[in-house]
């Protein structure tokens, strides 16, 4: 999806939610998003949601969010794909009912969230907005002395710093357990510390209270580099942009230094209080994806985190060779291709919504898209899995092949970032061209969408043997 | 005190506080609708550190009934 110009978000609620567009607005901004709002209160929204002709439908929404209160649970609203359903019932959990609800309000004017906690309200809402909008991100990277654990390694030794069951040791073990947690779940984790490697790296791997080890991290940065050389190295390790990158350090001019050189990374406010940092760690709702946010994991979410510890491995390996082929020999890459399923569906919609660099058409399709594509005779759809000596990668790759009379045209062809450089998309094209003289077809026209990231995947067709014509076509005569 | 009503009032309806007596209503302040009633309740609890209960705020029919709740908690006013 590219940005539009401005967000258009919906807003229902069967209670009034008078100036939640305005707190909204406010968040959105933070984000340098623009946004406009559409927002139906009571009763209206039944006949906003079901009506095929109403004015929800007519604003054209991105997002719509509808809001409940816990209690009512109304069967007449029904689970879309197109509608997210925010439960109030975790703004009371955060901040205590009787803070957020003055039941004289609610009474007279139906007002179930008392204006103060609007902003807070918004906050929450923008875990829904920035996975809609791409702004969400994948990848922690660390500080280790007083932010992973209390104390500074180097001056106070193994046996000196404060990670433990007794405070203040059971802070940083609850934060560190907070944070496997996310990890379990599939956000990337990575160290940025300045210290000597040993002294560090000793803790990472023996230290009896320590939740996190060596892999949990898909890239290592311990070093006297500074902090932005470090956050750098990761984007770069990782393959991942600074814009999915969240920093923690306990130190403040670290913070600073990296906000200054690094804006587009966001610098979590940490707390001088370790007693805060779960807190702090609990506020940041960029982490959530679209399908996270209905409970749904796919399968790569929960493997992605040992998927790129295998990629920091293979890396390490590349290191070792000076010729590229050698290196993809001795990975012993097994590329699978096969037809999407119910199974793959999920995942190969995520990737069309999440991948920017290899992508050639950045075509996003929502899950009900990639359905209807395979259950359309004129399309197929495929899904491209990898495993290689260090672990499975998973579904990597997609694309999708539409059938126009003796043609067959390459709607999407994309692979994610992590297995780039591996030559996996001449597989791919490989694999379509068999399909294509299968079939009898006479011409592949492909092309490629040229966006401020994908450069990267520019030559794919010519290197596989199309011919370009104009406007970004490349046609290969099938013989 | 009864500046700091009138300021909140004034605030609240985006209204003159020259233009503000007790007989001001919902009739004669164009901003007052029932919303912007409920969200002056909430603020006057703040500012003069009170709790309304549900009857006082349905008896409130312009500025004066507001100043006679007020005292009821009170509120020298």
């Amino acid at each position: 999806m590219s940005l539009p110009n401005k967000a258009k978000i919906a807003l229902l609620a069967p209670f009034t939610i008078k100036g939640l567009d305005k707190a909204l607005y406010e968040e959105c901004k933070k984000i340098a998003l623009d946004a406009e709002f559409f927002t139906a209160e009571y009763e209206k929204i039944y006949e906003e949601i079901l009506s095929s002709q109403s004015d929800l439908k007519k604003f054209m929404p991105d997002i719509s969010i509808l809001l409940t209160d816990g209690e009512s649970g109304d069967s007449r609203l029904p689970e879309r794909e197109d509608i997210f359903i925010y439960d109030l019932k975790n703004l009371f959990f955060k901040y205590g009912k009787y803070n957020v609800v003055d039941d004289k309000l609610r009474y007279i004017g139906n007002i179930v969230v008392k204006p103060e906690y609007l902003p807070k309200l918004a906050h929450e809402l923008m875990a829904y907005v920035k996975a809609k909008f791409s702004k969400n991100r994948k990848c922690i990277a660390l500080d280790l002395d007083n932010t992973l654990w209390g104390g500074i390694v180097g001056e106070d030794g193994f046996e000196g710093i404060a990670l433990d069951t007794k405070a203040p040791g059971n802070a940083y073990l609850e934060f560190q357990k907070s944070l496997l947690e996310l990890n379990k779940r599939g956000i990337i984790l990575a160290i940025a510390s300045r210290n000597n490697y040993e002294d560090a790296i000793k803790v990472v791997r023996e230290h009896p209270y320590m939740q996190l080890r060596e892999d949990n991290f898909a890239s290592i940065q311990i070093d006297w580099s500074d902090k932005v050389a470090q956050i750098k190295k990761i984007a770069e390790e990782v393959n991942i942009g600074l814009d999915s990158i969240v920093f923690f350090d306990d130190d403040a001019l670290n913070r600073e230094l990296v906000r200054q050189a690094l804006p587009e990374v966001l610098v979590a406010d940490m707390p001088k209080d370790p007693a805060l940092y779960l807190r702090a760690l609990k506020e940041i709702n960029d982490f959530e994806t679209l399908q996270s946010l209905r409970g749904i994991f796919t399968e790569e979410d929960l493997k992605r985190s040992e998927m790129y510890v295998a990629q920091r491995k293979a890396n390490e390996l590349k290191s070792q060779f000076s010729n590229m082929e050698d290196f993809l020999k001795s990975l012993e890459m097994k590329i699978n291709i096969e037809k999407a399923n119910d199974f793959t569906i999920p995942r190969i919609a995520q990737l069309t919504q999440k991948t920017n660099q290899f992508n050639l058409t950045t075509k996003r399709y929502a899950e009900s898209d990639i359905r209807n594509f395979a259950k359309n005779q004129d399309f197929e759809v495929f899904s491209v899995d990898v495993k290689d000596k260090f672990g499975d990668h998973g579904i990597v790759g997609a694309f999708i092949a539409k059938n126009e009379g003796s043609k067959i045209v390459v709607d999407t062809f994309l692979l994610s970032c992590r297995v780039i450089g591996r030559n996996i998309e001449n597989r791919m094209v490989e694999f379509i061209k068999e399909k294509a003289k299968e079939r009898g077809a006479s011409e592949i026209v492909g092309q490629y969408i040229p966006t401020p990231k994908n450069s990267i995947c520019k030559d794919v067709y010519k290197n596989c043997g199309f011919g370009e014509s104009e406007n970004n076509l490349f046609k290969f005569e099938v013989a | 005190m009864e500046e700091k009503l009138y300021r909140i009032l004034g605030e609240s309806f985006k209204a003159d506080i020259k233009t503000i007596n007790d007989s001001s209503s919902p009739e004669t302040i164009k901003e007052w609708d029932s919303f912007a009633g409920l969200m002056l309740v909430d603020k006057l609890e703040k500012e003069f550190n009170v709790k309304f209960t549900l009857n006082e705020v349905m008896d409130v029919k312009n500025v004066g009934d507001i100043k006679r709740h007020l005292r009821n908690h009170g509120i020298k006013i």
